[in-house]
């Protein structure tokens, strides 16, 4: 074996040899080398995130409604900062003592040579005294961002805000990174990937004690951040203002729409809040203030409201009828008033009547005779009722109708199983559902699908989902808005619909503007816990429509006594651009009116 | 040495020792250098590696245990035939599904569903088996030596072909160790050269090819990159933000003395902290004197590696265990030998102290079988003891004069 033998101290003598050359290496790494040295000053690349700007939103008349103004995070890095004036800190910036401990404490948790925010968001005035005195504070540097600014005190619902992301965010689109901001909810929510842009990054090289020294490779690897897409809303904001100011002291809202286009003009919700409210460092707060508000500012009422339309759903029934062929243009049904079966009828009008006089006089028993003709012109109440149902639901009534923004309720339309549940397959019948007729029992429908459907009454069969977006900066809108959706019933039923609305604004009537025919119909939702809610859906002009409108007033106990008035005058200003003089008594005494208690005289 | 018996872990201590010493530091710089990773991969949580790399080690000495306790070593003769061509059927199952496209990744990995592990892992122990086998065979002629050498090399080429297409490194390393094998095994030197020739041919036509046909395989042109950036320096070096540099800071920073467990910087701006350059943060975090001895810590393995091999009474445990000891010896040699600059930038981890998963347990498996061999040699020396007194000098002292 003599020569294996010899063989493996030759392997012995290699390791030993390697061993060897690897300690030589590590001395002359420590001590011969001088490069290691400037290395240990100069050694490590850092990517500094270049935040873009949001992208700006207007008006349909390019009027600016938001935009961004810089604010500054103060930034700390814990292995460099040494005592400080914590108290001259906390004065400053208006932060609590404890609070920047803590924060403190949560940086050190997650890195020491790693920068972490300490206060959010400050105000450019603030960062000016801070910039000062920076150099004071060792470890701490600032960075820019960019907080949402809003010009008017205006459609807060419908713009939306800005919150930080969540980690569901984060997993979602790996995009974002602790910190950034997402849209949280209206236009900013939607059209999130068109209004942030793309973030940047600059590259630099820092020192062990992360200070900046150079740009790497004179910034040759930097990436620019790239502006987010402006946005042109489809709201007018003059008529936004408009609408909140008739709406302050009440609970309601009102939702106009273009019928041409399907573009929102004003979408207010009441009670509302200041947009800014919910803007940068101070939104925490506000939040939970106005979550815990027993009016619900948050509740955005046009989307997410559910009311009974009451008899504005009249003109509705009518409309199937004639379609389905249950009814015609001459067909007449009498009224016997208050004595009348199996639904009462207070109105107070001529009798027997057609369709456009009933919608005229929002006649109960026509309604009731042309609900039940319908429902019995087939084989069972279940088939008539669910093409009822069919008719109603291409009006986008019980079902989303797919606005681009977030909190949309589909309101509610029974389906035949609801009733079979309750009363019995083959138990229940027009007379069991009656209160559909007049639009009540289990009808829910949102102030939005209400517009619409004025809006497709308006264009006499067909309507555009309704949008809040008008155009993007080098993009396009979904094309789903530029689709006419058909609601199934021939023009020529529509004549006498119109007809009837028309001439229930009769010259007399709080909602009659004297040189424009509008075209509305009052309705009174049942309300168990208050006074009834005051309802009006109309459109004008009645021939070449540009606005329908939806209004709801809570507890305002007639659909006459404020939600009639409060339209008009909202399409007056629409389409006059001002209010007549005699009017303007009326114009104030809906601003005066203060109905945030629920019960009202009737 | 008069070394005790131990009744659980039994085979040699000082292995044992060493395994727990590495295993000791393994814990504590695996913790400290994967916090950027936990960052990134585990949503912050620092104590997921950690507790990772307990559960791995503990289920490799588990594993050892196992072998020592239950597994005769005349088992892995029986088995090395049988594992290499299950080695080959799943390298060329990489291979065709990595070249099929539908292996993400660098084609190393194979997913079985309820485990994944590189079939390399596998490849590496079951040749050396094998080898050891075919060596353990054919010592008697030069006639047996040749034929020996010709079984073995054909082997070794297609397992190390097949591993080149996705993993120079480790290629290169199973080579060398089979290389080794056979010179230990006294193959003639005149064939050891030719093969060391074809060797340098195959590398330079790589380096070549890379050149001259640009859609060759991948890992092709990795292998020239990082001998160009080797031999003429990297472009970013300069800058001091290569790896290598990171690496070769991290051993100035770490002084004599190092800064002290978990105080290492570089560690969180090096991406492979934890595997391929965690010799530097030890060198770091523990200072030269410490990094020196955890090269001696597998230097000790090596030497008592020698003593098992001498102490072996038959020929295939004899080369199974130079076989896995080189391998390993190497492997923890090219580890430091990157980490300090040495040698070109490449993937090979320290074993038993990166942080592993399934190629921990191959590594366990590795030493398993050492351990193994030195058992069954004390109970062969306890049997035959008067006649090793009588007529054999004692072989530590006889490596020590």
């Amino acid at each position: 074996m003599d020569t294996f033998s010899k063989r493996n101290y030759i392997i012995i003598g290699i390791f030993i040899l390697t061993g060897l050359v690897f300690v030589i290496r590590l001395f002359s790494i420590q001590i011969l080398d001088p490069v290691y040295k400037v290395y240990a000053t100069n050694n490590v690349l850092r990517e500094v995130v270049q935040y873009p700007a949001r992208g700006l939103i207007y008006d349909r008349n390019d009027n600016l409604l938001v935009y961004n103004k810089p604010a500054y995070d103060l930034m700390i890095t814990p292995r460099e900062m040494a005592d400080f004036d914590t108290m001259y800190l906390c004065n400053l910036l208006d932060v609590s003592k404890d609070e920047i401990i803590r924060n403190i404490e949560l940086a050190k948790d997650y890195s020491y040579y790693k920068p972490s925010v300490l206060v959010k968001q400050i105000p450019p005035e603030t960062y000016a005294i801070l910039q000062e005195l920076i150099y004071k504070y060792n470890g701490f540097h600032t960075q820019s961002r960019t907080l949402r600014e809003y010009v008017y005190s205006a459609a807060a619902h419908l713009l939306g805000y800005v919150g930080e992301v969540s980690r569901e965010d984060m997993d979602r689109e790996s995009y974002y990174s602790m910190g950034d901001y997402i849209g949280q909810s209206g236009i900013e929510k939607t059209y999130e990937s068109w209004l942030r842009g793309k973030k940047g990054i600059n590259k630099y090289l820092v020192d062990v004690h992360n200070r900046i020294k150079t740009s790497f490779l004179d910034g040759e690897e930097n990436i620019p951040p790239v502006t987010g897409s402006n946005l042109t809303s489809t709201l007018d904001i003059d008529l936004q203002l408009y609408a909140e100011t008739l709406l302050q002291n009440k609970r309601g809202s009102v939702v106009a729409i273009e019928p041409s286009t399907g573009e929102i003009l004003a979408l207010a919700s009441a009670p509302a809040y200041h947009p800014g409210l919910l803007a940068g460092r101070i939104r925490s707060r506000n939040y939970s203030m106005l979550l815990s508000d027993t009016l619900k500012p948050l509740f955005n009422r046009a989307l997410q409201a559910e009311y009974p339309p009451g008899s504005t759903f009249k003109v509705l029934n009518v409309l199937v009828g004639l379609q389905v062929g249950a009814i015609g243009t001459d067909t007449y049904f009498s009224c016997s008033g208050p004595a009348s079966y199996p639904i009462r009828c207070t109105h107070d009008h001529v009798s027997p009547l057609n369709a456009v006089q009933a919608i005229r006089e929002s006649c109960n028993p026509f309604m009731w005779n042309t609900f039940r003709s319908i429902l019995y012109k087939y084989e069972t109440s279940a088939e008539g009722y669910n093409i009822w149902r069919d008719h109603v639901m291409n009006f986008g009534i019980g079902r989303r109708l797919g606005i681009d923004i977030n909190g949309e309720s589909a309101g509610s339309l029974p389906n035949e199983s609801y009733y079979n549940n309750i009363y019995g397959k083959g138990h229940w019948n027009a007379m069991t559902v009656r209160s559909l007729a007049i639009g009540q029992g289990e009808l829910g429908i949102t102030p939005l699908q209400l517009a619409n459907y004025a809006a497709a009454v308006a264009n006499r069969g067909y309507y555009y989902p309704p949008h809040v977006i008008k155009s993007i900066d080098m993009g396009e809108i979904d094309n789903t808005f530029r689709i006419r959706k058909y609601v199934g019933i021939s023009t020529e039923y529509f004549e006498p619909a119109v007809q009837g609305m028309e001439d229930a604004v009769r010259p007399g009537a709080l909602s009659h503007i004297p040189g424009i025919a509008v075209c509305g119909k009052t309705g009174t939702a049942e309300n168990p816990h208050g006074s009834d809610h005051s309802v009006f859906m109309a459109f004008a002009p009645k021939d070449d429509p540009m606005i329908a409108i939806s209004v709801y007033i809570e507890n305002g106990v007639w659909g006459a006594r404020y939600a009639a008035p409060i339209a008009s005058l909202i399409i007056e200003k629409y389409l006059t651009d001002s209010i007549s003089d005699n009017r303007k008594w009326l114009e104030s005494r809906m601003i005066e009116a203060n109905l945030l208690n629920p019960y009202q005289p009737k | 040495m008069e070394i005790t018996q131990s009744k659980i872990f039994k085979g040699d201590r000082v292995l044992w020792i060493v395994l727990m010493l590495l295993s000791l530091l393994s814990l504590l710089i695996v913790y400290s250098s994967t916090g950027a990773l936990a960052y990134r991969q585990a949503s912050g949580n620092t104590w997921y590696f950690l507790i990772r790399q307990v559960f791995f080690l503990g289920a490799g000495f588990g594993l050892m245990l196992v072998m020592v306790n239950f597994l005769s070593v005349r088992i892995y003769s029986v088995l090395a035939n049988l594992l290499i061509y299950i080695s080959i059927g799943l390298l060329l199952v990489t291979t065709i599904l990595k070249f099929a496209g539908l292996l993400q990744g660098t084609g190393r990995t194979l997913d079985l569903g309820f485990i994944s592990f590189q079939p390399a892992e596998l490849a590496k122990i079951s040749l050396i088996m094998y080898t050891a086998r075919v060596l353990g065979k054919n010592q008697g002629t030069r006639g047996q030596l040749k034929k020996a050498f010709i079984k073995i090399i054909s082997h070794t080429v297609v397992i190390c072909g097949l591993i080149f297409l996705s993993n120079f490194s480790t290629a290169a390393l199973l080579f060398a160790t089979i290389f080794t094998m056979m010179f230990a095994g006294r193959i003639s030197l005149k064939y050891l050269f030719i093969v060391i020739l074809l060797g340098m041919t195959i590398v330079a036509g790589a380096y070549i090819a890379a050149d001259r046909f640009p859609d060759a395989p991948a890992r092709i042109h990795t292998v020239k990159g990082r001998i160009d950036r080797f031999i003429k320096g990297d472009p970013n070096s300069e800058k001091g933000i290569t790896q290598a540099d990171y690496a070769k800071l991290a051993i100035y920073e770490g002084g004599i003395f190092g800064k002290g467990p978990g105080h290492s910087n570089v560690s969180n701006y090096m991406a492979s902290a934890y595997n391929d350059f965690i010799f530097a943060i030890i060198v770091e975090e523990y200072g030269l004197i410490i990094g020196i001895m955890v090269m001696f810590l597998y230097l000790i393995f090596f030497f008592r590696s020698v003593v098992i091999v001498r102490r072996a009474t038959r020929t295939f445990p004899a080369f199974l265990v130079t076989g896995l000891t080189v391998l390993l010896v190497y492997q923890a040699m090219i580890n430091i030998g990157v980490s300090t600059g040495v040698l070109p930038v490449t993937g090979q981890p320290l074993p038993w102290i990166s942080l592993g998963g399934s190629s921990l347990l191959f590594t366990s498996v590795a030493f398993g079988c050492i351990l193994s061999v030195s058992y069954q040699n004390q109970i062969n020396r306890e049997t035959q003891k008067p006649a090793v007194q009588v007529n054999m000098p004692d072989e530590d002292y006889e490596m020590h004069k």
